[in-house]
This record gives C-alpha cells, sequence and structure tokens, in this order.
C-alpha cells in the first residue's frame, strides 16, 4: 500500500504546481520567455543573473491564487488535518484566500539546472516530472520518481502544439473533474477527444488529433519515464 | 586587460624516474596593439570572432547591438534559435568600418543612419576563394578581391582621370560604400531557375563566408574537395569560439530610386561572367546559415550543428497571407496585383484552399499558364510561402520594424533594416527537424531564393540522399567561378 503523503510533501507539491504555473507564463507571456531564455548561458560567468532569474522571474512567476486550483487547495486542506482530530487546520476560504507561490529551494535547483550544460536534459526531466505528478498520479500517496531518467524523444509535438500541452498541463492539473477523467479513461479514442476538448486559453489551438493520440497512449500505458521524457521534452522546446 | 595570456603548462611525464616536471610558461602576446588607441584595439581583437560576442544587454530577446554570443548557448530550444538568429542579423548588418574588411564600427548604431554598409559584405566570397585555390589564397582580412575581367575596364582608370567605377560611386553618393565592390555573376536558383523582377532584370546570388569558415577551407582543402570538410561550430564553455558561418545574400539591380531597400554598388555580369556593368543593387534576401549550436549541450544532432535563418525584403511580394486578406496593393519588387485576376483565379492557378493557394502551382498547374510563382513567365510574379506571418509570433513581418521604433514613441528610426523580416528558422533537435513553427515535415522557403519549390526545407534538401552533389558538412560549395581565368584580381582601396 502507498504511503499517504503529509503537508510537508503537499507543499513539495506545490512547487510542481507552481513550475507549471511559471511554464504557463513563459507559453503566454511572450516577454517572460525571452527574459528568462537570453540569461541561462551568461549565469555562470555573472553570478547576479543567477539571483535575477529567481527573484525577478521564476519565483514571482509561479505565483497562483489557490483558488485557481480546487486540486491543489484540496490537498492542502486534506493535509493539514490535525493529528488528534479530522479536522483541518485550514478552511477553504483560508485556503481560497491564499496564493501558492514556489520555494526558495524547488527555485533555486530550476535556475542551476537552467544554466547547466546539459540544462536541456536536467529541465526536461524536472518539469516532465512536474507534470507527472500534478496530472498523472494519486496526489494522496507519495510517488517515487527518482528513478526515471531522461531519455531522448523522437516525433515531438510541433512548436503551437507544445505550446498547447504546456498550457493544458496545468488546466488538467487544477480541474478535479478533468484531471479524474484523464486519470481513469483508458480507453484511448474517448482520451483522444477529451483531451482535444481541453481549452487551452483564447489565442491558442487545441490539441490536435495527432497530438492528443499520442498523450492518449502515453496516459493509458502509464509508462512513468516515457510520460515524464515525453511531455517534459515537449515542455522544455518551447519554453527555455 | 587587452594583453592576453597564455599558460602553457607542459607536463613532461617521465615514467622511468617517476617525476613530473612541470614547466610553466607565461607569454605575453601585445599584438602589437599598444600604439594604438583602446577602441581600435578592441576592434582588432573582436574580429578574431568577427563581431564581439558578448553584449552590453543580456536580458530580452531581440535588442539591436552590435555584438552576438558564439553559439545559441546551453538550451537548444525555439526560444535560444530565434533570438540567436535575430541578434546574428543585427550584428552581421551592424556598419562596417570604410576601410577594413570585417570590422564593425563600435562607434555608431544600427538604426542611426538610413542605410550603412553591413560587415558581412566586406566578408571574402566563395568565388574570392576558388578563384585564388589551390595556391595559397588571400588572408580573409585582404581587401583585395576578384572580379571578372570582363569588368576590368570599368575599374581601370584612363590616363589619370576617373575609373567608371569612381565615377558611378561619385554620382551616387548616397548609397553606402565599404572596402570592396560587391560582384554579382550568379543568377540561378538551387532549382536552377531564374528570378526575373517587374523591372525584368534577373536576382543575382552571392555567398560570402566569415574567417572561420575560410579557415576551415584553406584548412581542410584536400578533404573539401573529397566532400570531407567539415566546418567548426560555436562553443558554449569551452574558450568561446565562433562557428563558421555563410551568407547568401540575392542582390536584384534596382533601376528607380528606391530607397527603403538596403543598397549597394556592384559590378553585375551575366551568367557567364559577361556584359559587365555597373549598378545599384538593392538586398532582397539573405540566408545566415550558422554553425552555432554547440556539441556539448543536451538535445544536439552531431550531423547537423548549423542553425538556417531566412530573411527578406518586406516589399519583395505579397504573403499568403496578405492575399487572402486583399492587402496585395504595393510597389513591389517581384508581384504585379494584376495577376489576381479572376480569369487566373478560376482557370489556370490551382486555388484550391486559401491555404494551398501556392503550393499548388508549380507543381500542379500543369497547364503552365498561373502567372504566379511560375518561373517561365517573363518577369516573376511570386507570392511568399512566409511559414509565420501572423502578429503573435516574433516570425512575422512587423517584429524586425518593432526594434526600430523609438522609445519615446516618436516614430521609427529610419534605417532600410526594418524594412526586413526573419522569415524563419530551421534547426536539427534530436532527431527531429525543428523550425519557428515546429512542423517536424518543416518547409523555409525565401522568396527570392527558393521560390519555385513548395515543399522547400533547408534542412531536407541538404541533407537529402537523392542529390548526389557533393557537399561538405552538408553544404553545396561548390566551385562557381565559370573559369577561374577570367578573373583579376581588384583593390578597391588602391581606389580609394
Amino acid at each position: 500500500m502507498e504511503k499517504s503523503i503529509n503537508l510537508t510533501e503537499a507543499f513539495n507539491i506545490r512547487d510542481q504546481y507552481c513550475c507549471l504555473q511559471l511554464l504557463t507564463g513563459m507559453v503566454t507571456e511572450g516577454n517572460l520567455k525571452d527574459s528568462t531564455s537570453s540569461i541561462y548561458e551568461y549565469m555562470e560567468e555573472i553570478p547576479d543573473l543567477q539571483k535575477i532569474l529567481l527573484n525577478m522571474f521564476y519565483i514571482p512567476n509561479s505565483v497562483m491564487n489557490y483558488s485557481e486550483s480546487e486540486v491543489l487547495s484540496q490537498l492542502i486542506i486534506d493535509t493539514a488535518k490535525s493529528s488528534t482530530t479530522t479536522a483541518s487546520y485550514l478552511t477553504a476560504e483560508q485556503v481560497a484566500g491564499s496564493k501558492a507561490i514556489m520555494s526558495d529551494a524547488y527555485a533555486r535547483a530550476l535556475v542551476v539546472a537552467s544554466g547547466d550544460v546539459k540544462a536541456g536534459e536536467i529541465v526536461s526531466t524536472v518539469i516532465g516530472k512536474a507534470a507527472y505528478r500534478c496530472v498523472v498520479s494519486d496526489l494522496t500517496t507519495e510517488c517515487d520518481l527518482s528513478g526515471v531518467e531522461f531519455a531522448l524523444q523522437r516525433g515531438l509535438p510541433d512548436t503551437n502544439q507544445s505550446d498547447s500541452v504546456t498550457l493544458a498541463m496545468l488546466k488538467i492539473a487544477n480541474n478535479q473533474k478533468l484531471r479524474g477523467a484523464v486519470q481513469t479513461t483508458k480507453d484511448v479514442p474517448a482520451l483522444t477527444t477529451l483531451l482535444q476538448g481541453i481549452d487551452v486559453g483564447a489565442g491558442f489551438d487545441s490539441i490536435n488529433a495527432e497530438t492528443a493520440q499520442q498523450l492518449a497512449e502515453l496516459f493509458t500505458a502509464g509508462d512513468k519515464e516515457k510520460l515524464v521524457n515525453y511531455i517534459g521534452q515537449t515542455m522544455y522546446q518551447v519554453t527555455w | 586587460m587587452l594583453l592576453p595570456i597564455i599558460f602553457i603548462v607542459i607536463e613532461l611525464r617521465m615514467t622511468q624516474m617517476k617525476k613530473v616536471l612541470t614547466i610553466v610558461c607565461s607569454v605575453f602576446l601585445s599584438f602589437n596593439l599598444l600604439a594604438k588607441s583602446n577602441t581600435e584595439q578592441e576592434q582588432e581583437l573582436a574580429i578574431v570572432e568577427q563581431v564581439p560576442a558578448a553584449c552590453d544587454y543580456i536580458i530580452g530577446q531581440m535588442r539591436i547591438q552590435a555584438c552576438f554570443p558564439t553559439s545559441i548557448g546551453n538550451n537548444l530550444t525555439l526560444p535560444s534559435v530565434q533570438r540567436s538568429a535575430y541578434q546574428q542579423f543585427y550584428a552581421l548588418n551592424w556598419p562596417g568600418t570604410d576601410n577594413k574588411v570585417g570590422f564593425v564600427d563600435l562607434n555608431t548604431e544600427l538604426y542611426e543612419s538610413n542605410d550603412s554598409f553591413p560587415v558581412w559584405q566586406s566578408w571574402p566570397t566563395l568565388q574570392d576563394f576558388y578563384v585564388s585555390e589551390p595556391s595559397e589564397p588571400a588572408q580573409w582580412f585582404n581587401p583585395s578581391s576578384n572580379i571578372p575581367k570582363s569588368c576590368s575596364a570599368l575599374v581601370t582608370k584612363n590616363d589619370g582621370a576617373k575609373s567608371a567605377l569612381e565615377q558611378f560611386i561619385d554620382a551616387n553618393g548616397d548609397i553606402p560604400f565599404g572596402p570592396k565592390v560587391q560582384v554579382l555573376t550568379l543568377e540561378k536558383t538551387a532549382m536552377n531557375k531564374v528570378i526575373k523582377g517587374q523591372n525584368g532584370h534577373r536576382v543575382k546570388y552571392q555567398i560570402y563566408m566569415n574567417n572561420i569558415a575560410y579557415k576551415n577551407f584553406v584548412q581542410q582543402r584536400a578533404k573539401f574537395a573529397k566532400g570531407e570538410g567539415e566546418f567548426s561550430t560555436g562553443t558554449y564553455k569551452i574558450s568561446a569560439k565562433r562557428g563558421a558561418i555563410f551568407i547568401k545574400a540575392a542582390w536584384q539591380v534596382l533601376k528607380q530610386k528606391n530607397t527603403n531597400i538596403h543598397r549597394s554598388i556592384a559590378l553585375v555580369t551575366d551568367g557567364g561572367l559577361n556584359n559587365c556593368s555597373l549598378e545599384v543593387v538593392g538586398l532582397v534576401g539573405m540566408h545566415i546559415v550558422h554553425k552555432s549550436i554547440p556539441e556539448n549541450i543536451s538535445f544536439v544532432n552531431k550531423t547537423n550543428l548549423w542553425t538556417w535563418s531566412t530573411y527578406q525584403f518586406n516589399d519583395n511580394a505579397p504573403s499568403i497571407k496578405q492575399v487572402n486578406d486583399n492587402k496585395t496593393q504595393g510597389d513591389w519588387l517581384f508581384f504585379n496585383e494584376g495577376v489576381l485576376t479572376e480569369q487566373n483565379y478560376k482557370e489556370h492557378c490551382a486555388f484550391n484552399s486559401e491555404q494551398d493557394l501556392l503550393l499548388q502551382n508549380y507543381y500542379k498547374d500543369k497547364s503552365g499558364k498561373c502567372p504566379i510563382n511560375n518561373p517561365t513567365t517573363a518577369v516573376s510574379n511570386l507570392v511568399s510561402n512566409d511559414l509565420n506571418d501572423n502578429e503573435y509570433t516574433y516570425v512575422n513581418r512587423d517584429a524586425v520594424a518593432d526594434y526600430f521604433r523609438k522609445t519615446d514613441g516618436e516614430g521609427s528610426y529610419p534605417s532600410v533594416w526594418k524594412n526586413y523580416a526573419l522569415s524563419g528558422v530551421q534547426w536539427m533537435q534530436g532527431y527531429d527537424i525543428a523550425d519557428n513553427l515546429g512542423d517536424k515535415h518543416s518547409r523555409l522557403a525565401n522568396v527570392v531564393l527558393e521560390p519555385f519549390i513548395p515543399e522547400s526545407s533547408c534542412i531536407n534538401c541538404h541533407s537529402s540522399k537523392k542529390n548526389k552533389a557533393i557537399r561538405n558538412d552538408l553544404l553545396f560549395l561548390v566551385n562557381n567561378t565559370v573559369s577561374k581565368q577570367d578573373w583579376v584580381s581588384f583593390n578597391m582601396m588602391e581606389t580609394k
């Protein structure tokens, strides 16, 4: 039986939600992506750029209202329960009025990864794991992705579709019903249709049939490593 | 700071004696720069890498600066490649100094003047290399270039009087001029076709190379002859070396006073090097093929470390989108809206749908009567297949112009360079061809370089196994001199 998570782990998951929020910002706000992307190659020789990336771009753009995510809100409420009673320390109203902000430690690790000569492998794996955890995994139990390693993928979606997939990840992660449907639909054509129907946001294409089918096959197959790498590299190629 | 110090550490391992002798030598190289001003010294050192690799402003995408990094950096992604495409466009079009090959003028700005002589125009051409090959080729920095013999009379002083070239320069004082006169003889596209502008003149092509490419050529002459040559690639975190750069430029003779295009003075011949004339030409398109993907980062495909970027003059021809939006009015160099007749729509051109409008024509219009993108017509009526001509991307016809807007909101700078656009980029990302649109079977065509190839793709063409032509490191770099004996050396600086 999988071990239930505690509040510490819930806030770790919060970091991964914030990571998807940051990625969403990179897709929807061109200036953000331009700024962050231009910094990476200089960070080693100009350490101040790491501070700028962390404090001016990554953390501020990872902020998400809890009210935008019923899934994350409920997770925090559920894991903030008293050890002696079944009541939570937090009410739904309290959580909804607060904001999820990426932790300094997670953001720093992302900064370091972004400046690495092998940033492509490290970052794509980190963000792929974030997507897997927030979209695919059971949030109430621990999920060990430490054994998932980078593997170069073939046939990734095109640029517009990669934008759409990136946006869709947070949409699914935040929506209880949609998230549940993605996890429980085991019929590939049905899941393909479901994914195509996600409204990823104004000005962006919906996930097309080809990409949706690829994703549906991956989701139903449940291969952690394949999912992390495919989604991670898809998102990385249009955001970093 | 400007005196490079090279520490050479020589380890002599003497195994039998089990001793390690380390000799540290410090060599101070002055490059004879002590007598020069700081600016001159900086430029002279910078030229080792063509244009400074270090930029004053780092954060942000496409700021206009006289610099571009030695490689696309540590992330092989669309944002990185696209940023690099703009950076190199601005930096390589930076004004060169009047009298030196390959020097950018760091005391000026790209947007300050209406037009300027871009530094890449001073680079040696592929023809320069082949004319001098296989004898010891001229130094890359040497201002001597080669001109067809048929042009000799135009550059020769007659009894002390000014040559025709000098007189032409005087008569066209508003046209920027650098250390070399442009020599334009090539007129066939990659598909062996010619493009004829609305003024009846054929588009001419020239290939220029940076000093890294030139050095590679010279040092690997035997290998290149067999198709086994390999160009240097830009590095990341390994002593920051720039990679090879080729620029293929498309020029059009201008017969009218057209001042919104980058102009130059050129010696122009027909394809057989005959009938040389002095002409004012306009830059209508350019490819920048830059080996800028470092080998040591993730997702590289070591068989193709080039980034392929192409740029075109906005008034060449309307895009598909402009045709579909009925925005075809204009003084196009390669299009006359008179061809958009109902008869052509209904009978001759294969307009099955809006998006297929142009792709259909060359291959599917068997009648040959459709005048659009048809290589057999008396003058060319081209419509550009801009891959990503929409306002939501950085690759559209206004993207460059946006950066030439004055920050005080008082309009734009007068520079001609704002009238150009990045048409698209391609590169290899892992196993796949990637581009700004992300179509893995991507097309990328410049309207004045590949107008008659509906499925044009830089990488597909250059890596195709079907084409048996010799290539080195994917590039077709054939000897295009026609006959080496038909050329003579010419030093523009002696004229000046």
